[in-house]
């Protein structure tokens, strides 16, 4: 009935920044197309598709921004994962070192 | 020539920036695939495993799929405007040529290049109503490539997602979203549909009390035990481990619960009690024992119990009786009586999964 879990939270947070590098690659290539986009409607020479081009370039900033939000959610929630996690373990920890010998008699006489 | 036929725009140019445009949908293919080794090598260095894993893992799947998927809208608008400029060329150097012989044939008193003239201004009429069609047709499918880009993350992977998760809302504002506009502050909740996160049970997947304190395996650390003097436990130590404070920063990629269940309350999700379950009411939760007359043996169950976590921070003991139900005691490990709040005599298997499937109780 139990779930097993296990986790190693520094790993985690480290890796916290690898969404953010992914994030800043995903920006560049954000800039690159919608900034060409916009370049190709000024040199488009007809109405017609300089419009298009133009939307297209609005439509792209707007799914970019969704997509740099969505990578920016994943390097948050990763480095705070892992804080939470290192967290639970070092009250784990601090709640062990708050037991005593006198709170487990079976210990009495051992070392 | 003064009055001649003449076709703006600059292919030169706009091949080149298609060829950037084709090298900005490579990147972003390659994002994709980057994004889901990402996902994939995360989960297994960190050893990670659980339902918020399995969240993340399915959060970074979609990402990446939705950003590989890019690819192949920006790399059709490079193809469309590449197409459109061969076009604006070919009427440009039509219109071009009709120029000259136009000037030469102005010039010339004996009128022998007026053919060759009327023959050029044809073939520029030609090219340029053959240019007007290309960019009408890259006009047509650059819009249609923009739309699929617009969806990928308007309506595409995140909201494939949340879709994907029963219950989860389906009215995103991804797509509303402008550059330089801050992440709203319930962007994850929004995407994963969980706000206040309630369930999400970081700390109690990380906490292995029994073994570190040598307790029995899945046991609690007993309440009544003492400290040492000067070494306090932190005042959110036991909701950071049994009930997951701060959840709401880390529900988004984690926490699955369903709409209208913030795990405080019954299955149902109206706030009502579920019938058959006597779940104490939330400001009931330190209240008396009810169990006497109900035919719940708590000590037995308490001792002999499955050891569970309900997401509110409370201990639950799951006791199988053997024929498909099991009897249910429910305590706050903080309050010094020991005394249950809830016990639930004869609980449907089903119902016991149904809680764990939920997240409301785990362990």
């Amino acid at each position: 009935m139990g779930q097993g879990f296990t986790v190693k939270p520094s790993v985690l947070q480290s890796n916290g920044q690898g969404a953010t590098d992914l994030q800043e690659y995903c920006q560049a290539v954000a800039v690159d197309a919608v900034e060409t986009l916009a370049g190709m409607a000024s040199s488009a020479g007809h109405p017609g598709l300089a419009s298009a081009l133009t939307e297209a370039a609005g439509r792209g900033d707007k799914a970019f921004s969704g997509m740099l939000a969505a990578y920016g959610h994943a390097a948050t929630g990763l480095a705070a994962s892992g804080q939470t996690y290192a967290n639970a373990d070092q009250a784990n920890a601090a709640r062990t070192k708050g037991v005593t010998s006198q709170d487990l008699p079976f210990l009495n006489g051992v070392g | 020539m003064a009055g001649g036929p003449s076709v703006p725009g600059d292919p030169d140019a706009l091949e080149q920036l298609a060829g950037r445009l084709r090298n900005a949908a490579q990147g972003v293919g390659s994002l994709g695939s980057n994004t889901r080794e990402f996902t994939t090598g995360t989960v297994s260095d960190a050893e990670w495993t659980g339902s918020a894993a399995d969240s993340f893992s399915a959060f970074g799947t979609n990402l990446g799929n939705g950003a590989g998927a890019a690819e192949g809208p920006l790399t059709r608008m490079a193809s469309a405007v590449e197409n459109y400029a061969g076009s604006l060329r070919a009427a440009q150097q039509k219109a071009q040529a009709f120029n000259s012989i136009a000037d030469a044939a102005q010039d010339d008193p004996s009128g022998s290049l007026m053919s060759a003239a009327e023959q050029a201004g044809q073939n520029a009429t030609d090219a340029i109503s053959a240019m007007q069609q290309a960019a009408n047709q890259a006009a047509s499918e650059v819009t249609a490539a923009s739309g699929e880009l617009q969806d990928l993350f308007g309506n595409g992977p995140v909201r494939g997602f949340i879709s994907s998760q029963p219950g989860l809302g389906d009215d995103l504002p991804l797509g509303e979203w402008t550059p330089g506009d801050p992440i709203p502050a319930d962007y994850g909740t929004e995407i994963l549909g969980n706000p206040g996160a309630p369930d999400l049970g970081l700390g109690t997947e990380t906490l292995p009390p029994a073994p570190e304190l040598g307790l029995p395996q899945g046991d609690p650390i007993p309440p009544e035990l003492p400290l040492i003097d000067g070494d306090p436990i932190p005042t959110g130590l036991g909701p950071e481990i049994l009930g997951n404070p701060g959840s709401g920063l880390l529900g988004p990629m984690i926490n699955f619960n369903k709409s209208g269940e913030s795990g405080d309350e019954p299955e149902n999700g109206d706030g009502t009690p579920t019938p058959g379950d006597d779940t104490v009411a939330p400001r009931d939760v330190h209240g008396q024992d009810r169990t006497g007359s109900r035919g719940v043996d708590v000590p037995f169950v308490k001792e002999n119990g499955d050891l569970l976590f309900q997401s509110d921070g409370q201990l639950v003991r799951v006791l199988d009786n053997g024929n498909g139900t099991s009897d249910v005691v429910i305590y706050d490990p903080s309050n010094p009586s020991g005394a249950p709040t809830t016990t639930i005599k004869d609980m449907p298997e089903s119902q016991v999964q149904s809680r764990i499937d939920s997240g409301r109780w785990f362990g």
